[in-house]
């Protein structure tokens, strides 16, 4: 039964998309006209700016997103409820958290309006501002605050799995400060199961394009964000760039992910290698609830910003506050929502559905067959880039694009990218789970179906509720293969938004924002309803 | 009995229906403008009454289309396009000749330069629906003059060091701004430009350009070294104090952005140079729209005395309108855009020096 489902999902949800993208990749480079050459393999390499930001981008955004949140992290086990607080961040989408975070404190942010109306220094926007509109440390930030609450997230599921306050009192009873136990015990467990996060979130600042194009330098930019550019762009000599360059980063890619894989092993060696040293003044309790305390507010920040935003009549610098508030813009945009709230609902919740469903099933055959190393198969349409990924979806479904079945292809695309996400949040929490409660639980007299019914599925409950949340905003998220595949039938929340924000009306674009963030808001929300009980420490 | 109660009815309301069921046409057009959306939706309810849905497939690019269409997956029936994106399509070979077809075609304003797109023969290829007109934007007091020329243009430049900037060539706002200071900069021989660039010496032509780009870029917006990424972003520098001023396509933009909210009261227009470099967009319908027919009916409406008489409402979307009706109404003096040849070279050149 397992055996055959995960056939089945190998097959519709990995071969056929992953295949048929590289396909058109291969096609597309030994195209005599447009495809790869040394040429153009030589000057993008002479030209290594772009690839130096990505790589910085790629490396530092992870890493410092990776042990900000394992600094923070032991406040979730002192108050649980602190999870809550990571929904509201989790559900604004990254463009508009971007907006948000430049409406905030960029050169002409509120932070700014506000020192100017107390002390009136800045007449105009600052020059020379650390935070401006347009720079490598712009994006970094934005990526690091995005990847930062999916992290805690991902620690917090994992957290529920490990008996983490026995080792804490063991460790302190050897004489290990409360922080030193953590970093020395818990941390190299956390980091393992975080392999697989952490190379979403590695691939993610790799290939994610909207955001510098948004924020980023863009002389030159990052490499991903120029091979979108030279996707678009309709001579030869940009469509030999835009294939080359989606070899490089493919290539970058996998160089990452095998550092990646060796990342808690570094761990090891490095800092437990060491002697226990006293705690530096900022490893404390005190500085990390802090550091929730400003998450949360600029979280909160963020969405108030948008909110004032769409309801703005006009806003312009110096003023503090809108010259005046109308609902008007709301109004006029209510009637036309239906359509695209209604896809996104149905896009994301059927995607997400089906995406957790197929990863439980590769899960469980991991397990059947004893195997808890990650199928990295499963991961590789995440680094493909979309436009190529995309072209080749349509030439494999070419004809059935016009015969009314574009609704449902755009779902299966969904599917596609829903499916690693879930896979990604389970897979330390499924393939660590502890074998023991099935023994015992048949020693009992159950049957190895009804333990997996009665005792691994309940226990996994939280893992698996946070998988299907995860991959439903990231089916909210998705925007070329909803446009290109839909064919224009299936308009959703964040095409619209996507379009209507490109003439860079921010007003219009935050109502959008807006829109967007709330759907993957009720289920985080509820996600985190779900019993925050750790089942690990009963053992 | 209630069950034949229940399928009569539903039969009943399909009948009903039917005659409903409208022509659906697909218009692919960029989605960036509320004034542009909102003109749309006013379109769709008149269309409607006429028994054609309208439905405008908002995109961020229009590329995006232009891409899908030369792949052959497309199912747009109407797009809205011009310069490279006709270019693109035009050397695919992926457009209808639609220009004889269309009856409102006769009462096109004939000093509008329509035949030619970016220098591009159109070949009745694409019918024009506005026209843009390359102009700046500015708070009041930076320039003194109606016309800017380069030179009072590096002036401003010195006087408010960080506070100018223009879109990032290849965007085209950007690259008419270097067509411009190039015009502006060789007010003596501008017939030069009409011509491909390969069979005059555009190396030569292009020095004072550049050099005086190496002398204006310290001084702009982050010293040169990020450009806004497109005109939208940069009304927004200029709505928010960054930037002094900012660069459009539509010559009511001064007015109609203030009307919206979206810039200060009191900015003034300018063209950089003498004359404002004019081009049109137009519309097109792909050879394989499913609904060529329907979508000329659009078509022949979009350029209607009405449709094209509301778009140039300066309290609406304020786009000029193509037709006879607004002759002599050219709201900046016109001058031709540069040979098509140019586009690409500029651009080339720009990248090669400053990214």
């Amino acid at each position: 039964m397992v055996r055959t489902l995960s056939i089945i999902v190998w097959l519709l949800l990995i071969i056929l998309p992953v295949g048929s993208g590289v396909l058109f990749l291969l096609v597309t480079s030994f195209d005599p006209e447009t495809g790869v050459n040394l040429v153009a393999l030589t000057e993008l390499f002479a030209d290594y700016d772009s690839i130096a930001s990505s790589l910085i981008l790629a490396v530092a955004a992870p890493l410092i997103a990776c042990y900000l949140a394992l600094w923070m992290a032991p406040a979730l086990l002192k108050h649980t409820r602190l999870q809550q607080l990571l929904s509201p961040l989790l559900s604004i989408p990254h463009v508009a958290f971007a907006v948000g975070l430049m409406l905030l404190m960029s050169p002409s942010g509120w932070l700014i309006r506000l020192t100017e109306s107390v002390s009136g220094i800045f007449p105009a926007p600052p020059a020379g501002w650390p935070l401006p509109e347009k720079s490598l440390v712009t994006v970094m930030m934005v990526l690091v605050l995005k990847e930062l609450p999916f992290l805690l997230l991902m620690i917090s599921a994992q957290l529920k799995q490990l008996p983490v306050n026995s080792w804490m009192t063991q460790a302190q009873s050897y004489g290990y400060s409360e922080r030193q136990a953590w970093w020395r015990i818990v941390t190299p467990e956390l980091l393992r199961r975080l392999t697989l996060p952490m190379a979403a979130v590695i691939i993610y600042s790799l290939s994610v394009v909207d955001i510098p194009l948004l924020v980023g330098s863009n002389t030159p930019g990052v490499l991903a964000q120029r091979v979108y550019e030279w996707s678009f762009q309709f001579s030869a000599g940009s469509q030999v760039k835009a294939i080359t360059g989606a070899w490089v980063l493919l290539a970058m890619a996998l160089i990452l992910l095998l550092i990646n894989a060796r990342h808690y092993a570094f761990y090891r060696r490095f800092v437990l290698g060491k002697k226990v040293t006293q705690p530096v003044k900022l490893n404390t309790d005190k500085a990390s609830r802090y550091t929730w305390i400003l998450l949360g507010v600029l979280s909160l920040g963020v969405i108030v910003v948008l909110v004032l935003q769409s309801l703005a009549s006009h806003w312009f610098y110096p003023n503090l506050w809108p010259a005046e508030l109308t609902l008007e813009r709301w109004q006029s945009e209510w009637a036309y929502l239906t359509e695209p709230t209604l896809n996104s609902l149905w896009l994301a919740l059927l995607s997400a559905l089906v995406g957790t469903l197929a990863a439980i099933v590769l899960l469980q055959r991991q397990r059947q067959k004893a195997a808890a190393s990650f199928y990295w198969p499963v991961l590789v349409a995440l680094f493909i880039p979309q436009v190529p990924l995309v072209l080749g979806w349509q030439r494999l479904v070419g004809g059935q694009l016009n015969s009314g079945w574009q609704p449902w292809w755009v779902f299966w695309s969904h599917a596609v990218y829903t499916l690693p996400y879930a896979y990604l949040v389970l897979h330390g929490a499924y393939t660590r789970f502890n074998e023991q409660w099935l023994t015992r639980a048949q020693s009992l007299g159950y049957s190895a179906r009804a333990a997996w019914w009665r005792i691994m599925l309940p226990m996994l409950k939280q893992p698996i509720a946070v998988a299907f949340a995860v991959a439903f905003s990231v089916s909210i998220a998705q925007y070329l293969p909803t446009q290109w595949l839909g064919q224009g039938l299936t308009p959703t929340l964040t095409t619209e938004a996507v379009s209507v924000a490109s003439g860079g009306d921010w007003r219009i674009g935050s109502l959008y924002a807006l829109l967007q963030m709330l759907l993957p808001l009720v289920v985080f929300i509820a996600v985190g309803l779900i019993g925050t009980k750790s089942y690990a420490e009963h053992s | 009995m209630r069950f034949t109660a229940a399928i009569s009815l539903l039969l009943v309301t399909l009948f009903a229906a039917l005659p409903l069921k409208a022509e659906v046409v697909n218009f692919y057009a960029w989605g960036g403008s509320p004034e542009v959306n909102s003109y749309l939706r006013w379109a769709q309810r008149e269309l409607q009454e006429q028994g054609i849905q309208l439905r405008h497939n908002k995109v961020a690019d229009a590329s995006e289309v232009v891409k899908q269409i030369i792949d052959g997956h497309s199912n747009a029936d109407i797009i809205w396009i011009n310069g490279e994106n006709f270019h693109a399509l035009k050397e695919a070979d992926a457009l209808r000749s639609i220009a004889g077809e269309i009856k409102a075609m006769n009462n096109i304003n004939p000093e509008l330069n329509w035949q030619t797109d970016f220098g591009e023969p159109v070949d009745g290829l694409e019918v024009p629906w506005g026209v843009g007109q390359f102009n700046l934007i500015s708070r009041p007091g930076l320039f003194a003059q109606k016309a800017v020329t380069a030179e009072s243009l590096l002036n401003a430049a010195r006087e408010n060091k960080g506070r100018i900037s223009y879109p990032k060539p290849p965007e085209f706002h950007g690259t008419t701004l270097l067509k411009s200071l190039l015009l502006s900069l060789h007010p003596q021989q501008r017939s030069v430009f009409q011509r491909p660039v390969d069979s005059v010496n555009a190396n030569e032509l292009t020095e004072p350009l550049w050099s005086y780009l190496d002398q204006l870029h310290p001084l702009l917006w982050q010293q040169g070294e990020n450009f806004p990424s497109s005109a939208g972003e940069q009304i927004s520098y200029l709505a928010n104090g960054q930037l002094l001023m900012a660069v459009s396509f539509n010559p009511n933009d001064y007015k109609t952005l203030v009307n919206q909210g979206r810039l200060p009261a009191g900015v003034k227009r300018h063209t950089l140079s003498d004359k404002a470099i004019t081009n049109n967009h137009y519309l097109a319908v792909p050879s394989s729209s499913n609904n060529p027919e329907t979508a000329k009916a659009v078509i022949e409406f979009l350029l209607s005395e009405k449709a094209q008489q509301r778009k140039a409402d300066s309290n609406r979307w304020g786009d000029p309108s193509v037709l006879k009706s607004a002759q002599g109404s050219s709201l900046l003096e016109p001058t031709d855009d540069l040979h098509a040849s140019w586009q690409e070279y500029l651009e080339r050149e720009w990248s090669a020096r400053y990214q």
